[in-house]
């Protein structure tokens, strides 16, 4: 055993010094561009993995913090952000407020949609109006509501004689239509009764949950009930949830007879980046990498082997046998492999990079891939496989004529 | 098959080896057939060589005498008759046992010397004992000691690159002799020497053999071949001497 092992590490000092030479002296420019090609393998796959990474991420974020919403049956998740005008929920405010007191639920909020005239200052414009409890860090229809009085007071238990807020986020989409800006006020036509006076409270990125500049304002849900008729059964479109609970949606399901539940991440944007996404652009990457990597590996080593055949047959001849002779080319393929690997990891933060610069010109504050440290033992395994997958057909190169013919020449 | 004499180190009994010609060319077809004839490189050979002994062997290019070397060397094997190297008849071999003797019993020297251009000449001698699983500073002195006993002590670090021909092959011998082997093999040692350092590297082969190693000498050079006990000849693969 113990001579296995010196003789094991014998034969890797001795590939260490046969790569030092092939740099140093005999093949510099060849053996520059293996170790270049399982750089670039590596820091491809590394690339790749990195923008998979960044793609599973934002399933784990939700997944998370999980919205669900509760929507009547046959609405589908691409409807369901402009749901206007379908089957709708009754006695919401209870119901909300029943789902809030869970310990699981972080906040539940019912959502009505409602297409209104807003006008300011002789603009009248039809936007998307919804209506929300309000709560910190509900978001709905792309507009953060945080800048609305928490809660719903008008509401006040079903009388809808609490105090009037007359406040209203809109989206920057609606704010340039209407030209308005915070503290205006903006007039909104209701359907039941006159027209009213709201008081902006915020223009919000609309482009926040892919709706971009489509109109959008976010007001109380008593007041846009009030403002449509809808008080009598306090009725909303939609369910918000926002849970820790990742169990929670058989819960949900079961609040309303007829209802459905759909997850955040089964809807707008996130829907194209799911898990599956992730891993068929990780597997796809690994494999391209893989044989980009084998490819370059095997050709240009392929090509020292047979320039050094009187090498293996010398060794051969003064006793070496197969199985050192096959350890010593894998100590040096792998040692080739080792370097091109610190290269490509260093190399793959740098795609990394490039890739998040050159999509952040398009994409303001926009992470396409990441560089998890982890990514470092992924390029050193990867560099490894190659070497590992290579050595069988350099092995061949170096069985290929006999040792009596490779002397005589 | 003939056992082989009572004292030799390396025996030969009616050895010959033919070569199929064309083969690389013909493999892949279904019936492996060549168009072109074999080519019987040795015939019908016997030999002995006791330890101690220097076995010259001549003859013109083409007649056999490398590809005997190769056979006693255990780098090939017979197409017919038995080759026993310390006893041992290498056609019963697998060609890891055979390495295996080859590193244990036999030391090879060639007409080019084939050393490892990024080693010094300490490394090169030291290559046999790294497969044999030898410490590094266990080998290291094995092979300074045998560079000592070529005339090379001073010479040790020195990369092949740094060294005149015959200090090369003198290098090349220290690297068959440092496993301390039952016989040794060169194919035209001198080959490549002017007559001067000829002349010394051959006082290591009669060193060896003093020493008991068996000494096989394959060349065509008459001061060569003159310090060998016994000449064997060779024409066309048949022995010519007997």
């Amino acid at each position: 055993m113990r001579e296995r092992l010196t003789r094991a590490r014998s034969l890797v000092g001795l590939g260490g010094r046969l790569v030092a030479q092939r740099l140093r002296q005999t093949a510099p420019r060849r053996t520059a561009v293996t170790i270049l090609g399982i750089a670039f393998a590596v820091a491809l796959c590394l690339t790749v993995s990195g923008v998979s990474v960044a793609i599973a991420d934002q399933g784990s974020v939700a997944g998370s913090n999980v919205d669900y919403w509760i929507v009547p049956e046959g609405e589908s998740s691409s409807t369901l952000p402009v749901s206007v005008g379908g089957p709708r929920f009754g006695d919401v405010h209870a119901v909300g407020d029943r789902l809030t007191s869970r310990s699981d639920v972080v906040y539940a909020s019912p959502v009505s949609m409602q297409l209104l005239q807003l006008s300011h200052r002789g603009t009248t414009e039809y936007v998307i109006v919804a209506g929300v409890v309000a709560h910190d860090g509900l978001t709905v229809a792309g507009v953060n509501t945080s800048a609305l009085t928490p809660g719903d007071p008008h509401y006040e238990n079903g009388t809808y004689d609490g105090p009037w807020t007359g406040e209203v986020v809109i989206s920057d989409g609606a704010g340039a239509l209407l030209n308005a800006t915070p503290s205006d006020s903006v007039r909104v036509r209701g359907q039941a009764t006159s027209t009213r006076e709201f008081t902006v409270a915020a223009v919000t990125d609309g482009g926040e949950s892919g709706f971009g500049d489509v109109p959008v304002a976010v007001m109380h849900l008593s007041e846009l009930q009030t403002l449509t008729g809808a008080t009598a059964s306090d009725t909303a479109d939609q369910i918000l949830v926002a849970s820790t609970n990742p169990n929670i949606e058989d819960d949900l399901a079961g609040v309303y007879d007829h209802s459905s539940v759909v997850t955040r991440s089964d809807t707008g944007l996130t829907s194209v980046t799911d898990s599956d996404l992730a891993l068929a652009l990780a597997a796809a990457g690994f494999i391209v990498a893989l044989v980009v990597g084998v490819l370059f590996v095997a050709t240009t080593l392929g090509l020292e082997v047979t320039t050094d055949r009187r090498l293996w047959a010398t060794l051969s001849a003064i006793g070496f046998s197969a199985r050192s002779r096959a350890f010593l080319l894998f100590a040096q393929v792998g040692l080739l492999a080792l370097v091109g690997g610190v290269l490509g990891v260093v190399l793959g933060r740098f795609g990394v990079f490039a890739a998040n610069t050159a999509v952040g010109t398009v994409f303001e504050n926009t992470l396409v891939a990441v560089y998890p440290v982890e990514f470092v033992g992924l390029g050193l395994t990867m560099a490894l496989v190659v070497a590992v997958l290579t050595t069988p057909y350099l092995l061949w190169l170096t069985t290929r004529g006999s040792v009596t013919d490779t002397l005589k020449t | 098959m003939s056992p082989p004499a009572e004292d030799a180190v390396l025996s030969c009994h009616a050895v010959t080896r033919t070569y199929t010609r064309g083969h690389q060319h013909t493999r892949w077809r279904s019936n492996g057939a060549s168009d072109r004839p074999d080519v019987t490189a040795l015939e019908d050979i016997d030999l002995t060589v006791e330890p101690g002994e220097i076995l010259g062997i001549k003859g013109p290019s083409g007649s056999g005498k490398s590809t005997l070397l190769h056979l006693l060397g255990a780098l090939d094997t017979p197409t017919s008759g038995t080759v026993h190297i310390t006893g041992r008849p290498t056609t019963d071999l697998t060609a890891r046992e055979r390495a295996r003797l080859r590193l244990d019993s036999i030391g090879i020297v060639f007409q080019r010397f084939y050393l490892l251009s990024s080693l010094p000449a300490l490394s090169n001698v030291a290559l046999p004992l790294v497969e044999r699983g030898v410490p590094k500073s266990k080998r290291h002195d094995q092979a300074s000691a045998v560079l000592h006993r070529v005339g090379l002590g001073q010479r040790q670090s020195h990369t092949p690159g740094q060294l005149s021909g015959g200090e090369q092959q003198r290098v090349a011998i220290a690297r068959a002799l440092v496993t301390d082997p039952a016989i040794i093999i060169a194919d035209e040692p001198t080959g490549e020497l002017d007559t001067e350092t000829g002349a010394r590297i051959l006082e290591l082969f009669e060193a060896a053999a003093a020493d008991d190693t068996a000494v096989v000498l394959a060349s065509h050079d008459e001061p060569t071949l003159a310090i060998a006990d016994r000449v064997l000849e060779l024409r066309d693969g048949e022995r010519i001497d007997a």
